[in-house]
């Protein structure tokens, strides 16, 4: 038996442009997967199709019934927008209560999504995160055997994003719910989801859990999108002191460097030249010219100083390093 | 979160839910496309046919000798240069009169914003009959000689189309974000050269939409053109008129009809292509980022140079164009309370009998008119609602798409066609319709229908931006969450329009209560309108039945600003929380 949603070769076209192009993946029961992908890689338009918002070719199957011919509001999978969408025409507790039955309480919902006593306000008196909080509530008010969230928290801040995040995934996992989330930023992906699958022009590339999928992206492809930002052949001259650094041996393979693979200051196994130094959140990000590898991103301390042209030491970190199979 | 979940899909359940949407859809574009087509193309064919075709055959020989009269240039002449000369005049006071109202914020801006909007809802007649009474021998302003002039045309034109240009602009103007003009002055433009350079631009395609949705109301008008002119000036519309009941030549005025067609299809084009490109990649924001409170003195710390004259300028404009506003309108009162032995009620008492010439009372006139307006505003409701929810849909496919468009279009020729060519076609086709053997003239219902036919663009071009409006993923959300089609419908499209309905409702019955050129031919002489009434005892010599018609003005005048204002409040925001 089946469990939970089945995709197979889902084809999703506008006009004669395939925006999805044969996608298969599955979603147990229980479970959330991230769909992870720049704009424009159809996954906005997967995730439209599983609701029944966009014709599609292929199978898409609940427990293994095919809900195809399943009209929207039939198919109990419910929908979270970028923007929330909320109904201006109702209150708070209204729009909560949309898809419940005449009566039901709402205050539970509110409460879990940390909105507790908000139901009689006006929508237009919330702020972002409120508004996508109370999007949250109101998908989740009539128990959807499938969540779907498309960017549900895109259009917010930074800050107020990430603190989402970590309420978004303790929401779902309190309510038990399958869920299919979309994204284009991985940290929330990493943060919301169990497995994550990347997604580019309208193909899957990967799925994996998170950690699976950062230590081990399965092509270049995947690799650059996650932000590796350098490849080298692992037999090249170049690459000896990192392969040193995992543990590998010369092969045809590739290493694929992360922001931070190298570390300026620490005991020396490359030499880099300085291009330009910035900072992020105290910590100076040194761009460095390494030959035979490039332009790469190196970590430096607090407070460092240095000016381009500068040679400098750099160490390596081999958590910020993947060897790709192909 | 104990919720359970119990929903087997149910293919049977499902197919006859799509089959109950594909039957609302179709009833809901039959009964527009039916409705219309019986009461409007019909008539409008026949009548136009009766100029053509002699004995079974086509004759294009009317067109010829038509246009060999000089009346019927003169006429074309006249139209043209009165629309245009109205246009021009409304938009010119009423940008000024939009930045004042719109962009400014001051006590008791609602009422005069509201008091502007008073002549459009008026009835026609009933603007001919304040300006005539304004500009008489011996009226107010008698001593200028305008009355049965060109200028008195023109002027009652920009009385009455002023508050759609303000309208129209001004609801741009509010939401048009202002840090556009704030960078074109610190990139060293001067207040004056901003707003031409960049504000004046943008507001370019509300201006136009209004400057021809002006044009068509002063190329169409009837009633206040008929009372004001006499016979010495006209429009296709009132020549129509004047052609098949004073010279009973249909074919003159079946020709008419075709060029007053084409010229307010052009007028309709134009409005179009306003329409469409209205929304383009505009930066709008919300009203409270733009709107300043207005002062008349210079505020502290402002230079000099800065934009204060300007403001002074509009402000001076729009304070004497409400003066002139109000003028007509408060002498019509005056006027309606001046008796042969000073000051009475002796006219309003007058109501209550037939003057002596009147086949009802007025009293029983005005009832007659509410209630077919009563019935004219709930066909048109119906009719222009089920319109509106057609043309708000985006199909998905080009094929749907373009059959949207085409409807749009179709159901708003009745905006343009001459509204005596409706009622005379009536007449023509309401014999003996389909050869049946009935005689549908006599019938008391065909006064609401045509009537009807007049208000649905009306209900049509209020409920539809309001429809448009509604992002289409509103209906997505409401689906996801379980609402079937109908619920969707319910739920999203019906409880926000409803918003609008209100101020829908009050334009189709102000139309329709003032309602003259169609209704004039329909009207059973047993069972007259209000304006019906009004025209009739204007035409009456004596003193008595032109205070009667005055009296009779300012009741019909009351009613319509009345119904208006109190529909106009029904969309305000309601103590529920469920409404806006």
């Amino acid at each position: 038996m089946v469990n939970g949603l089945t995709l197979r070769d889902v084809v999703v076209r506008y006009g004669p442009v395939a925006a999805v192009d044969g996608v298969s993946l599955d979603v147990p029961t229980g479970s959330v997967v991230a769909l992870l992908g720049p704009s424009g890689c159809g996954k906005s338009s997967l995730l439209r199709a599983v609701a029944g918002l966009e014709p599609v070719e292929g199978v898409v199957a609940w427990d293994g019934v095919s809900v195809a011919g399943v009209p929207v509001h039939r198919r109990g999978f419910g929908l979270m927008f970028q923007d929330g969408q909320l109904f201006a025409h109702r209150t708070v507790g209204g729009n909560v209560a949309y898809g419940l039955p005449r009566g039901s309480a709402v205050s539970a919902l509110l409460e879990l999504v940390g909105l507790g006593g908000y139901e009689d306000r006006s929508v237009a008196t919330l702020s972002g995160g409120e508004r996508q909080r109370v999007a949250l509530a109101r998908a989740l008010a009539p128990a959807p055997r499938l969540l779907l969230l498309d960017e549900p928290l895109s259009a917010l801040d930074r800050a107020l994003r990430e603190r989402l995040a970590v309420d978004l995934r303790a929401a779902l996992v309190a309510t038990g719910t399958t869920a299919v989330f979309v994204t284009h930023d991985q940290d929330e992906a990493f943060a919301v989801a169990d497995r994550v699958a990347v997604m580019a022009a309208g193909k899957l590339l990967q799925v994996d859990a998170p950690a699976d999928l950062w230590s081990r992206p399965a092509s270049r492809e995947v690799a650059s999108f996650l932000g590796y930002e350098a490849f080298v052949p692992l037999d090249s001259p170049a690459a000896a002191p990192l392969r040193e650094a995992i543990g590998a041996e010369p092969s045809p393979a590739t290493l694929a460097l992360a922001e931070g693979a190298f570390v300026v200051g620490r005991s020396g196994v490359a030499k880099g030249t300085v291009r330009g130094v910035s900072s992020r959140r105290g910590r100076s990000e040194v761009r460095v010219e390494v030959d035979g590898i490039g332009v790469v991103t190196a970590l430096g301390p607090v407070g460092g100083r240095w000016s381009a042209g500068d040679v400098v030491e750099l160490g390596v970190e081999p958590d910020a390093m993947a060897v790709l199979d192909d | 979160m104990t919720l359970t979940l119990d929903r087997p899909d149910a293919p049977s359940a499902v197919a006859s839910g799509r089959s109950r949407v594909v039957a609302f859809w179709a009833l809901a574009v039959a009964v527009p496309l039916v409705f219309l087509g019986l009461f409007f193309a019909w008539p409008v064919v026949e009548m136009i046919a009766k100029g053509f075709v002699v004995d079974g055959r086509l004759d294009l020989g009317g067109f010829a000798d038509v246009f060999s009269r000089p009346r019927t240039w003169r006429i074309i002449g006249l139209t043209l240069a009165q629309a245009t000369l109205g246009t021009l005049l409304s938009v010119a006071l009423g940008v000024p009169g939009a930045y004042v109202l719109y962009r400014h914020t001051f006590r008791g801006r609602a009422l005069v914003r509201a008091f502007v909007t008073v002549p459009f809802v008026l009835p026609t007649v009933v603007v001919g009959v304040a300006f005539r009474s304004l500009l008489v021998s011996g009226g107010p302003l008698g001593f200028l000689h305008l009355d049965g002039t060109f200028v008195a045309i023109v002027a009652a034109l920009v009385f009455f189309n002023y508050a759609v240009v303000v309208r129209a602009v001004g609801g741009l103007w509010e939401r048009l974000d202002p840090r556009a003009e704030q960078a074109a002055r610190a990139l060293g433009a001067s207040p004056w050269r901003a707003f031409r350079t960049v504000t004046l631009p943008a507001l370019t395609p509300a201006l136009a939409s209004a400057a021809s949705l002006t044009f068509l109301y002063c190329a169409t008008a009837f009633g206040t053109v008929l009372v004001l002119g006499g016979l010495q000036f006209g429009t296709i519309e009132t020549e129509i008129w004047v052609q098949t009941t004073q010279f009973l030549d249909l074919r003159a005025a079946a020709v008419l009809s075709v060029v007053q067609l084409v010229v307010v299809a052009a007028a309709l084009t134009l409005a179009g292509r306003a329409r469409s490109r209205r929304e383009r990649a505009l930066a709008l924001t919300l009203p409270e980022a733009s709107v300043r409170p207005l002062r008349l003195r210079r505020p502290v710390g402002m230079p000099a140079g800065d934009g204060h004259a300007l403001t002074l300028v509009a402000t001076a404009v729009t304070a004497a164009v409400v003066l002139l506003l109000a003028l007509p309108l408060v002498n019509l009162v005056v006027r309606s309370l001046r008796t042969d032995a000073g000051w009475g009620l002796d006219h309003y008492t007058a109501l209550g009998t037939t003057g002596g010439a009147l086949t009802v009372t007025v009293w029983q006139a005005t009832l007659n008119s509410l209630r077919v307006a009563l019935d004219a505003t709930v066909i048109a409701l119906v009719v222009g609602g089920l319109v509106a929810l057609v043309v708000s849909r985006r199909p998905r496919r080009a094929i749907g798409r373009r059959a949207v468009v085409g409807l749009d279009a179709l159901f708003m020729l009745p905006l343009g066609v001459s509204a005596v060519t409706v009622g005379f076609g009536f007449l023509l086709s309401m014999h003996h319709p389909f050869g049946l053997p009935v005689d549908l003239r006599t019938s008391p219902v065909l006064v609401p229908i045509a009537q009807a036919v007049v208000a649905v663009p009306l209900v049509v071009r209020t409920v539809l931006p309001v429809l448009r409006a509604i992002d289409p993923r509103l209906r997505e959300a409401a689906a996801t969450l379980g609402a079937a089609p109908g619920r969707v419908l319910r739920t999203v499209d019906l409880s926000i329009a409803t918003r609008s309905l209100g101020l829908a409702i009050g334009f189709a019955f102000a139309a329709s209560l003032g309602e003259f050129g169609a209704t004039s031919f329909l009207a059973r002489p047993d069972r007259p309108t209000l304006p019906v009434v009004i025209f009739r005892l204007i035409g009456r010599p004596g003193p008595e039945s032109y205070g009667m018609a005055l009296a009779a003005s300012v009741v019909l005048a009351l009613l319509t600003a009345g119904i208006v204002a109190l529909c106009e409040r029904l969309r305000a925001p309601g103590a529920g929380g469920e409404w806006w």
